[in-house]
């Protein structure tokens, strides 16, 4: 129960600082719709004079790419900078006075942060959905209440591996002192094997079969199927909660490392 | 039984050494000396004491500081705080204890104080009756009132090291650490700060365990000392019983006409010279002011250490 308030309280912290300035939120929604909408513009090119590819007819394509602007900053995993800047500058030892755990409490803070963020992509989202229905781009007859209620279910577990990736990543900082290194090689390796960059269906063989041992498909792609029906849930689910409980794993046996190594010397 | 014991208390660093391997080596074979931090330190505090903590940089200060607050493992030696092991870092026991470092920040840049504030009533559990006037009550004696709606990042200085230290203070510890808490604070912040302190320890009889640059403070705050130097206990006792062991010991000032001009000089010795200096002085000129006055602390601590080295 305590820890339920912890997290609420480290969101309603990361809510008033994530509002507290109020351009950047508001520039946010064109930072979002600049670079999709260059996205358009070029499967447009692509699919002229052809119905589809590799199964996707253009509505579904821009539908497919509509999701993955909605997905994809929240399971990404990223280097998180609080976290990377408490342990590099010693502030962690203010945390570790407190009692309760601090990869609750990031988690908590991330999460609240990026709820906040969650309201201007899905504001951004909705707005260029409805765009692209106007331009006739997208075709809501493709859509269904069901699969849409589905799509959340597996946003919110997606959303919730890519956190505890994040953290991996992040008390990774114990042992290189500099993980920027490694959140590169994720950043490179997350866009391409999670479908974000393109469909997994149109990538050469080889990719797809790496990709399958990795969790990032799980994250962007399976999820944009179950949308569409290509997948049903309950294949995707199991495959999602067992990819959290190994984030989990992960991040918690590198947190309990980096908290001995830390204590010995005192940061 | 005691609020802190501590008995033979070892901690020893490693830290790295450039190998002169050559960069390629050194990624190979990193080097590493041993660094010995503390160095079989014991002392005990009873509860309600006020004690400060003395020593250079590097002395081990903060070192012994933060194994008692369970932020860093001992190497070898035993560490009783409030009947518990520290560095367990039991929920029940960090609720009890509380560290207020200078150099460190908890609050929340863009957020003002009170939304900080709120955060740790939640995670302490603090009832809302006791949170409001534990503030009210610190924020008054530290004139701090009207800045805790304030964001954290107009405040000054000196004003956020205060509401820091409220924020350090809000869960009511019985064992508080105060390690530079008047670090790059003004004269006047610093007097402010340094009467706080001496009202919360009689006020609520906290165990308070000080690290300062500034003696002064401690001279004025606490009745026990603890030295440290290089790993081990040089001293540890009462502030008087320190202050007499120069009883002997004067800095006299001495102001004195020469060819027209005021001169002044800063001297210590030993109390049977005066004679001696005011014949000395008087020969150069005309003596207009011959003081002396008894070795304050850091003078004493200046030669203890010297003494030491």
């Amino acid at each position: 129960m305590r820890y339920v308030a912890l997290l609420r309280g480290a969101f309603a912290l990361a809510w008033r600082e994530g509002t507290a300035y109020r351009f950047s939120f508001a520039m946010s929604f064109l930072v979002i719709a600049l670079p999709f909408t260059l996205q358009v513009f070029l499967w447009r090119a692509v699919f002229s004079g052809r119905a589809s590819l590799a199964g996707y007819s253009f509505s579904r394509m821009v539908a497919y790419y509509v999701l993955a602007l909605l997905l994809f900053d929240f399971v990404q995993p990223t280097l998180l900078y609080d976290v990377a800047d408490d342990i590099k500058s010693g502030n962690l030892a203010a945390h570790l006075l407190r009692p309760v755990p601090y990869p609750l409490w990031s988690a908590g803070v991330r999460f609240g942060s990026q709820a906040v963020y969650l309201v201007v992509v899905a504001l951004t989202v909705g707005l260029i959905s409805w765009l692209l229905v106007v331009l006739g781009y997208l075709n809501p007859g493709e859509w269904s209440l069901e699969r849409a209620a589905a799509f959340l279910l597996v946003f919110a577990l997606a959303w919730l591996v890519g956190l505890l990736l994040s953290l991996a990543v992040s008390f990774a900082v114990f042992f290189t002192e500099d993980a920027s290194g490694l959140s590169k090689v994720v950043g490179f390796v997350f866009p391409l094997f999670s479908g974000a960059l393109i469909p997994l269906d149109l990538l050469p063989r080889w990719l797809q079969i790496i990709g399958k041992y990795l969790p990032f498909r799980w994250l962007v792609y399976e999820p944009i199927r179950v949308f569409s029906g290509r997948a049903a849930l309950l294949d995707v689910l199991p495959a999602l909660l067992a990819w959290a409980l190994l984030a989990a794993l992960l991040a918690w046996l590198l947190w309990r490392a980096g908290e001995a190594r830390f204590t010995a010397v005192g940061g | 039984m005691s609020a802190i014991s501590v008995r033979k208390l070892r901690k020893v660093y490693l830290r790295p050494l450039r190998s002169g391997a050559g960069w390629l080596g050194d990624l190979f074979r990193r080097q590493v000396e041993e660094v010995t931090a503390l160095d079989g330190v014991s002392f005990s505090i009873e509860r309600g004491e006020f004690i400060g903590y003395v020593g250079l940089n590097g002395a081990g200060k903060t070192t012994t500081m933060k194994i008692l607050a369970g932020i860093l493992h001992p190497t070898s030696g035993e560490v009783g705080v409030l009947g518990r092991v520290p560095w367990k870092r039991e929920p029940a026991f960090l609720r009890r204890i509380g560290f207020v470092m200078g150099q460190k920040q908890q609050l929340w840049w863009d957020l003002p104080a009170a939304d900080t504030f709120e955060f740790l009533r939640t995670i302490y559990d603090i009832p809302r009756q006791k949170f409001s006037k534990s503030i009210g009550e610190m924020s008054e004696i530290l004139g701090v009132a009207e800045l805790i709606q304030t964001p954290v990042r107009n405040l000054s200085l000196g004003e956020r090291a205060k509401v820091e230290l409220i924020a350090s203070l809000l869960h009511d510890p019985e064992v508080v650490f105060l390690d530079e808490p008047t670090l790059g604070m003004d004269v006047l912040a610093q007097r402010n700060m340094r009467s706080f302190f001496a009202e919360y320890n009689r006020r609520y009889h906290k165990t308070m365990l000080l690290t300062t640059h500034n003696l002064s403070d401690v001279e004025a705050l606490c009745q026990r000392v603890i030295i440290i130097h290089q790993g081990r206990i040089i001293w540890d006792g009462d502030l008087d019983d320190l202050l007499n062991r120069y009883d002997r010991e004067r800095v006299f000032r001495i102001a004195y006409e020469a060819s027209g001009r005021l001169q002044e000089e800063k001297i210590e010795a030993s109390k049977a010279e005066a004679a001696r200096l005011l014949s000395e002085f008087s020969a150069k000129g005309r003596v207009v002011t011959f003081e002396e006055e008894r070795l304050n602390l850091e003078r004493v601590v200046a030669r203890m250490l010297e003494s030491a080295s």
